[in-house]
Order: structure tokens, then C-alpha cells, then sequence
């Protein structure tokens, strides 16, 4: 039996497509695609004490009837279905049970997708990022279209220097590849970035990919933090 | 295999018997290299082997992660002639081996950072290899023995990467200038680039899909016969001088059309309160209010010269105020009409304010404004104040930033807004040395026009939440856009692109991208959304796209307009009802196909999306596209300010400074 759904698409280019379900025994599918830096399907089970609390938010919303409204431009639509009862919108999440829900469903999202999913992981260093598929499968995606930048951060959260991200593939034309587990795509960053103590380095990387025969865009967003002095 | 699960994962097991071993044998701060040393730097498996049976017990029973975990001996658990065998690093080994863990954790998709190879195990690696057993279900001690050997060799028993393959196609050829086309020409963008000029010279409208076609060969004999040429329906070099004399081709960003008689219309519909659209963009004001507001309504009633006395212009609505509002009120006969409440000045009152002439020095818009992008309602406030002042133009919006106010990301923000909208000046050509910069500004301080909440993570941001680590360039200065009322400019229908980019649609890829016919295609679509099973109506739709490759342009359009010509007019839309949230799917046989599709698919999707999206259009403007998916490789790149979103403050400019002025690039 299922507690809660909870479906985020849309939004400014690239858009999301993030899906969570819930059990009522605690058991979860989640499939990420933006944002993390892991992207692909995750399944397994929360504790029973957050499943508990999980349900309790998810009576209080259900109890409180449906809700739908105006989106806010360039947010993504969330979309969120509790037994026969649903709440769509885009943008902040609307006042009181609904709210709090949606809130607890966005931690979930982030915190379910850790490593033992199925999909493609980006890594962050110093010096070099890479991109490796996670899990047993085959990730089919378009390296021929990928994209990105590393970003640097101070340490009190200013944004610092900017590069691209260099691969040995040529890209500007559709390259369809089978990437297969431990196949890494590395990446340089175009440009010397100097991270202060403290300060942290970002990368995202966009690619097009297919996940059962349907296209999708991933965007991966890892941080490398520095050590502190 | 003995101690692996079915699953590969090690399992665990009582503590075997420990045996003595000798110190020193691994490689780090404790102590030279012995054998493994040197069996390391052979760096083979087979070395391993050769080296015996001996010093691979001695060397796993010195292990403490072995004896914890209770892994047996090598020798009593008939090692594998590929069995490798490495020495236990931990925190403060250096050397190869370490430089292999690293290498091998850096291929692990559990952990997350990318070590540097440099043979040292320090913290970061001690936390990868925390984490590289946290997510593999071992004892999470940091220390890299045989079973974490085992893991993590496991991994590299991937066969080689192949290199990417080639593949692609390839590029277009330059188009012939200007070539006699005929129908059965292209796919091609010279076609395009035709359908563009018909469409903006006024002739029949045509999809601008890059395929000469029967409804082209129509437009253009109605093109030819408008203008006394005789209806051959091909372009001779008549037909492409008159066309070109009589539309302008524009690029941006990278992209050439044809601009549009009707011009751009960039901003927002504002509606009020109902939802209704309407004309009014200032606020309802009344005896207490001021503000910018007040002062405008000052300046336009002292411009009226029947009203005598003249209230103070000081932006506060006194008693004199109201007086000369009630006397413009009565000297207009609004009061006559019995919607307008006298001495207040709404939206009935502004429209006749609006008309007074005479040149005014400030203004206020406060309107709620609403767009449609991927089917779905959007829409927000936008509220700005402008003031002419001698040296410039300055639009104002003051934004109340909560939650983390003083987080450095925020001046970035102020910053980046300025650094992209201030590259326009007005120039008077007739007044040599006229030259007054329009200067966006960004105010902290109250009253607030908006509120953006500063949230510190790397989520997305939209029109209410920036987040910190958002770190497109265009973020702010595109929240911004909003905020002065522009539309999105991605992923619109064909009808509202158009109109708010004031250029004809663009060609985009107008070769085919799959073998099947467009008509099968759209059927293939249509099918796919009208099917009873409501839930697989956008999967199916999304994944028909998806096999033929749909990406937005011409050849997309051929599908479109196939969709259109099978199925129109029993098309849908989807309409929202902004004061009851509620949705209702609406016929409507003028609707585009993008719509229709997503009407039909319930909810509101990803595939649906997907489905649609090939039939939208998109800018790389402030307003379009933040970054572009195809970007090789480059760091962010700029996505200017157009002229259009610009234009309505040179309309405000010349309404209220005599002069010949026009927009300039550069401040």
C-alpha cells in the first residue's frame, strides 16, 4: 500500500524529473535526475520511526483536502498524492500540512539517493572530476552533448572562479554511448581553480541519457570542500 | 564463493584463531617495505602467486581487519591463482599502494569525492574509504584489508573502456544564397528561412519546418499574386528580391529569422485581482498612501489644466490630493459610471490619468501578470518604480531578501543583475552628445517590491527561492526580468514565441531525425494521448519522442503540422482558474499541439514534458534558455538582455523627454 507519491518536473531548463514513492511498510522507489550527484533509481527502506512520522504529516495533508494553484515562474511542479488526495503547485510549498509534507519529501529526495542506486554518480576533486556509472546496469547517454562548469566558493559561501570541463570527447554532435560500470569519463577543468581554505569547488555536468527507452536529462552537481586552516 | 553473499557482498564471521606475524611488513609510517614492497612494485597478480603461499598467510594474519572480520587464511580457503594481494594501508600510509586504493576508490561510484593519486592516505582518503565500505557493508574501520582489497579490486575487474565512439552526422551544408526553390525542395534551412519571410511579409501562414511543401507553394503564389507577380509558387529571384525588400532578417544568439510586423511583446499579461486581463499596471491608491505612485498621480494631475488647484507634488496623498482627484474624476464624468470611488485613483481613474498629456518624471507599475510555458499557468508580481533624472534612467526594485539576507551570494546577485540588464543608453541622433544611460538598480532597503528567500544550498532556484548554490550567471539577472514583468522565453508554442520575440519561429534542426514519416509519427503521438489507459498516455507519448529523436525545429514542426492536418480541429487546452486552483481541460481547435498533447496527458509530468517540448521554442537570451545543454565545454556563458525587454523603458523615455531617441548599445 502506498503512503505518499511524490513527483517534482518541470522547471527552468534542465528540468527535474524526480520521483519518490513510499510504502506504508517503508519501502521506497526513487529515481533522481537533477541536482545530485548521484542520478538514477534507488530503493530500500526508511527507518520506522521516520516512515511513522512521514505518515503522520501524510494524514494531517490528506485531512486538509486538496490544493492547487498558480505557478511561480521557473519553478518546477511538485506534485504530491496521498490515498486519493493531491496537492500540485510550483514554488514554495503551500502554508500548513501540505507545507510540511512537501518539506520532509524534499529531504527525503536528497538523503534516499546515496550510493546502491542504479544510474551515474559524478565525483569531485581538486584537480579533476568523473563520472562513473553506479550499479550493475549499462547507462545509456549522449556524451556528444554533455555540459558543465566548475565553480569555486569561498569559505563564508562567495561565488569565486568559473571554468569549463574538458573531456577527450568531441561534443556538438550526438555521440550515444553504452557506458558501462567502471567506464569513467574524466574531466579537467578548463582553467586553474584555487580553492581557499574552506572554500569549496562545485561541478554540475548535464548530459542527455535514456532510462528505459524514455529520454532524460541528467544534471549532476558534486562539491569538493577544502580543508579548513 | 566462501565469505560473499550471493550478492558478492562479504558476509561476516566469527574471529578466526590470530597467529604471530611479523612487524613491519607493511608499507607506511611504521616501518619499511619488505616482500609486499617489492611484490607491490612488481604490480602483478601472478608475482603475487609466485611469491607463495607463506607471505600471503603471513601478511593476511597480520591483518586486523581480517582477524576482526573473521576472514579466514588465504591458505585455508584455496586462494585463486588471480587473486591479488595488496598490504593493509591506513591513515599515514604512503607509497603505491596507497596510490592504488586511491585509484580504485576513485572508480567506485559509492564515494563521492575524487582523491587525489598521490600515494598519501590522509584524512580524505581515510573518509573515501569510510565511505566506500559504508556503502559496500563493511566494517566501517578505514582500514584497507583484504576484504576491502577484495571490493575494491572487484571493481576494477571491469573490462577496459572503449574509447566514445564517433558517430553523428553531419554538419549542414552552407545554404545558397538566395536559390529558385520549388515544392519538394528540402529539408533545408534556406526553406526555412523562406517560410520565415512569408509568414512575417503577411502571406498565408506556413509551419516554418524547412520542407517546401504544398501550403508553401500556396503562401508563395499569394505572396506573388499580392504583389502582381504571376502565381508560379516558386521563389524566382523576383520573389526573393521583393521578399527580402519587404522583411528584415535578425540573428540572436546564433540563430537567424525574420522579424515580425507586429513587433515583440515581451512583457507579461497583467490581470487583476479576478484573474481578468487588463491594461492597468499601477496600483490603487487613496488619502494616507505614498510613494512614487502618489507622486506620479501628482505630476499627471498638475499636467491637466483643468484642475486649478494644483496639488504639491511630494508623494504623499493629502487633502489637496484627493481634492484635484475628485475634481479630475467629476471633470471626466468616471463618477457618472458608479464604479469609481471618488477621491480614490484606480484602475479606471489611472487609464484616463495615463491619457493626460505632458511629461511626467516618475512612475510606479504594481500588476500581477501571467504566462503560459509547457502548458502550464505561470504567472507573478511585478512592481518597479522609474524615475527620469537629468544624467539617466533608473528602474528601481527594492527586494527584501529572508532567510540568509547577509550571505555573500546575495551582493553577487545585485551585482550580476546590474552587470548584465545596464548595457543600454537612449541616444538622441539629432542632439549630438544626448546620451542618458537606463540604469537598473537593485534597492535593500523598505518598501519591498518582492521577497526572495536565500536558501544555502545548490538546489534550483525560481522566482522565490535563489538558492546559493545556484550558480548560473543568469539566475538573478533572469528572476529579475521577471520582476520587471518579461516572460519566459523557452519552451513556448510557436504563437506565443512569436509574439514575445517579435521574430518568426526558428528553423532549428530541419533534417529528419528518424526514418519514420512525420504523419506516422504524429498518429504514433496521438495514439499515444487519447488511449483510454489515462496513465500511459504521457510515458507512451514521451517515449514516441523519444524514439524518433524529436528535438525542437523544423523537422518537429513537420510532425506538428502532420498532427494538426489529421487531428484539428478536436484539440484541448488546459485552463486554470487562478482564485479557485481549480483545472479544467477546455476544447479549443486553435490550440497548438504542444498544448494539446499536454492537455490530454492528466497531471502535470515529466514525459509530458518530454512530449511536448519538441513542439516549443526556446531563446538563449536573459529570458530563454539559462544554459545550453549542447554548451562544449564552456564555463557559463552570457545570455544578454535583447532589446525588446528593454523597449518598454524607451517608450516611457520618449513619452516624457522631447527628442529623437533611440536604444543604444553600451551605458
Amino acid at each position: 500500500m502506498t503512503l505518499v507519491t511524490y513527483h517534482r518536473s518541470g522547471g527552468f531548463p534542465p528540468p527535474d524529473d524526480e520521483r519518490l514513492t513510499v510504502d506504508d511498510d517503508g519501502t521506497y522507489t526513487l529515481v533522481r535526475t537533477n541536482g545530485a550527484p548521484r542520478v538514477g533509481q534507488f530503493a530500500g527502506r526508511i527507518a520506522a520511526t521516520e516512515r511513522d512520522a512521514l505518515r503522520d504529516l501524510a494524514e494531517a495533508a490528506a485531512a486538509a483536502g486538496g490544493h492547487t494553484g498558480l505557478g511561480v515562474p521557473d519553478a518546477a511542479w511538485e506534485d504530491v498524492l496521498v490515498g486519493s488526495t493531491r496537492a500540485t503547485f510550483a514554488g514554495p510549498p503551500p502554508e500548513g500540512p501540505w507545507g510540511a509534507l512537501v518539506t520532509a519529501l524534499r529531504r527525503l529526495l536528497n538523503d534516499l539517493a546515496g550510493p546502491g542506486g542504479t544510474g551515474l554518480t559524478l565525483k569531485v576533486g581538486r584537480t579533476s572530476a568523473r563520472l562513473l556509472v553506479s550499479g550493475d546496469a549499462p547507462q545509456e547517454v549522449d556524451l556528444g552533448h554533455l555540459g558543465g562548469e566548475a565553480v569555486t566558493f569561498t569559505a563564508a559561501g562567495a561565488l569565486g572562479d568559473r571554468a569549463g570541463l574538458q573531456t577527450s570527447v568531441v561534443r556538438g554532435q550526438e555521440q550515444w554511448t553504452e557506458l558501462t560500470p567502471g567506464q569513467p569519463v574524466d574531466f579537467a577543468y578548463a582553467a586553474p581553480l584555487a580553492v581557499e581554505p574552506g572554500g569549496r569547488l562545485q561541478v554540475e555536468v548535464r548530459l542527455p541519457g535514456r532510462r528505459d527507452g524514455a529520454a532524460v536529462l541528467y544534471r549532476l552537481l558534486a562539491v569538493w570542500t577544502a580543508t579548513p586552516e | 564463493m566462501p565469505g560473499e553473499s550471493h550478492h558478492g557482498v562479504p558476509t561476516r564471521r566469527p574471529a578466526p584463531q590470530r597467529t604471530p606475524v611479523e612487524p613491519g611488513t607493511v608499507e607506511g609510517p611504521a616501518g619499511p617495505l619488505g616482500i609486499l614492497g617489492l611484490q607491490r612494485n612488481a604490480g602483478n597478480a601472478a608475482v603475487s602467486h609466485l611469491l607463495g603461499g607463506m607471505v600471503q598467510r603471513e601478511r593476511l594474519y597480520d591483518d586486523e581487519e581480517a582477524a576482526r572480520e573473521g576472514q579466514p587464511p588465504i591458505g585455508e580457503t584455496a586462494p585463486q591463482p588471480e587473486t591479488r594481494v595488496h598490504p593493509t594501508v591506513r591513515y599515514g600510509s604512503q607509497g603505491a599502494a596507497v596510490e592504488e586504493c586511491q585509484t580504485k576508490l576513485n572508480l567506485s561510484p559509492a564515494v563521492t569525492e575524487l582523491l587525489e593519486v598521490d600515494g598519501i592516505f590522509g584524512s580524505r582518503t581515510l573518509a573515501a574509504v569510510r565511505e566506500f565500505q559504508t556503502a559496500q557493508g563493511l566494517d566501517v574501520d578505514g582500514i584497507v584489508g583484504p576484504i576491502t582489497w577484495g571490493e575494491l579490486d572487484r571493481l576494477t575487474e571491469t573490462p577496459e573502456p572503449e574509447e566514445p565512439g564517433g558517430g553523428g552526422g553531419e554538419l549542414p551544408p552552407p545554404p545558397d544564397e538566395r536559390p529558385w526553390l520549388r515544392q519538394g525542395d528540402g529539408p533545408s534551412e534556406i526553406v526555412g528561412r523562406l517560410q520565415q519571410k512569408l509568414n512575417a511579409a503577411g502571406s498565408p501562414h506556413v509551419a516554418v519546418t524547412g520542407l517546401f511543401g504544398p501550403e508553401t507553394t500556396a503562401s508563395v503564389r499569394a505572396f506573388q499574386t499580392a504583389n502582381g507577380m504571376e502565381p508560379t509558387g516558386e521563389t524566382d529571384p523576383m520573389t526573393w528580391l521583393l521578399l527580402d525588400a519587404f522583411t528584415t532578417e535578425v540573428t540572436e544568439s546564433g540563430q537567424t529569422s525574420v522579424l515580425t510586423p507586429e513587433g515583440a511583446h515581451p512583457r507579461g499579461t497583467p490581470t487583476d485581482e479576478t484573474g481578468a486581463t487588463t491594461s492597468n499596471v499601477h496600483p490603487t491608491i487613496r488619502r494616507g498612501d505614498t510613494g512614487p505612485a502618489v507622486e506620479e498621480c501628482q505630476q499627471r494631475l498638475n499636467n491637466d489644466p483643468g484642475i486649478l488647484d494644483k496639488p504639491t507634488v511630494n508623494g504623499s496623498f493629502d487633502e489637496a490630493t484627493e481634492r484635484a482627484v475628485s475634481r479630475f474624476q467629476r471633470d471626466n464624468g468616471l463618477l457618472d459610471l458608479g464604479t469609481i470611488e471618488e477621491g480614490v485613483v484606480g484602475p479606471g481613474t489611472w487609464a484616463f490619468l495615463d491619457m493626460v498629456p505632458g511629461p511626467v518624471t516618475v512612475g510606479r507599475e504594481e500588476f500581477t501578470w501571467k504566462e503560459r510555458v509547457e502548458g502550464t499557468e505561470y504567472g507573478g508580481p511585478s512592481r518597479f518604480t522609474w524615475r527620469l533624472l537629468p544624467d539617466r534612467m533608473l528602474v528601481r526594485v527594492s527586494i527584501n531578501f529572508t532567510q540568509n539576507p547577509g550571505h555573500p551570494r546575495v551582493a553577487q546577485w545585485c551585482t550580476d543583475i546590474t552587470d548584465v540588464w545596464n548595457r543600454f543608453s537612449f541616444e538622441d541622433p539629432d542632439t549630438s552628445g544626448s546620451h542618458i544611460p537606463l540604469v537598473f538598480e537593485v534597492a535593500r532597503t523598505a518598501p519591498f517590491d518582492a521577497t526572495v528567500a536565500v536558501i544555502d544550498d545548490s538546489d534550483r532556484s525560481h522566482a522565490g527561492d535563489w538558492h546559493t548554490g545556484d550558480t548560473r550567471k543568469s539566475l538573478a539577472p533572469h528572476e529579475f526580468g521577471h520582476l520587471i514583468g518579461l516572460e519566459d522565453e523557452y519552451n513556448r508554442p510557436e504563437e506565443q514565441f512569436v509574439s514575445v520575440v517579435g521574430y518568426e519561429a526558428t528553423t532549428g534542426r530541419v533534417t529528419p531525425t528518424s526514418a519514420t514519416p512525420p504523419a506516422t509519427i504524429a498518429t504514433q503521438l496521438r495514439n499515444a494521448v487519447t488511449q483510454d489507459d489515462e496513465a500511459r498516455r504521457a510515458p507512451d507519448a514521451a517515449a514516441v519522442v523519444t524514439t524518433h529523436a524529436l528535438v525542437p525545429g523544423g523537422f518537429a514542426q513537420q510532425v506538428a503540422q502532420a498532427y494538426r492536418a489529421a487531428f484539428a480541429p478536436d484539440f484541448l487546452r488546459e485552463d486554470l482558474n487562478p482564485r479557485t486552483g481549480t483545472r479544467s481541460v477546455v476544447a479549443d481547435p486553435h490550440a497548438d499541439v504542444a498544448t494539446d498533447i499536454a492537455a490530454r496527458c492528466p497531471g502535470v509530468t515529466r514525459d509530458e514534458s518530454t512530449a511536448a517540448h519538441p513542439f516549443g521554442y526556446s531563446t538563449e537570451t536573459v529570458m530563454g534558455t539559462g544554459q545550453a545543454i549542447d554548451d562544449p565545454g564552456a564555463a557559463d556563458h552570457e545570455h544578454p538582455v535583447a532589446a525588446r525587454h528593454v523597449a518598454h523603458f524607451l517608450e516611457i523615455f520618449r513619452t516624457n523627454r522631447p527628442g529623437n531617441w533611440e536604444l543604444r548599445e553600451g551605458t
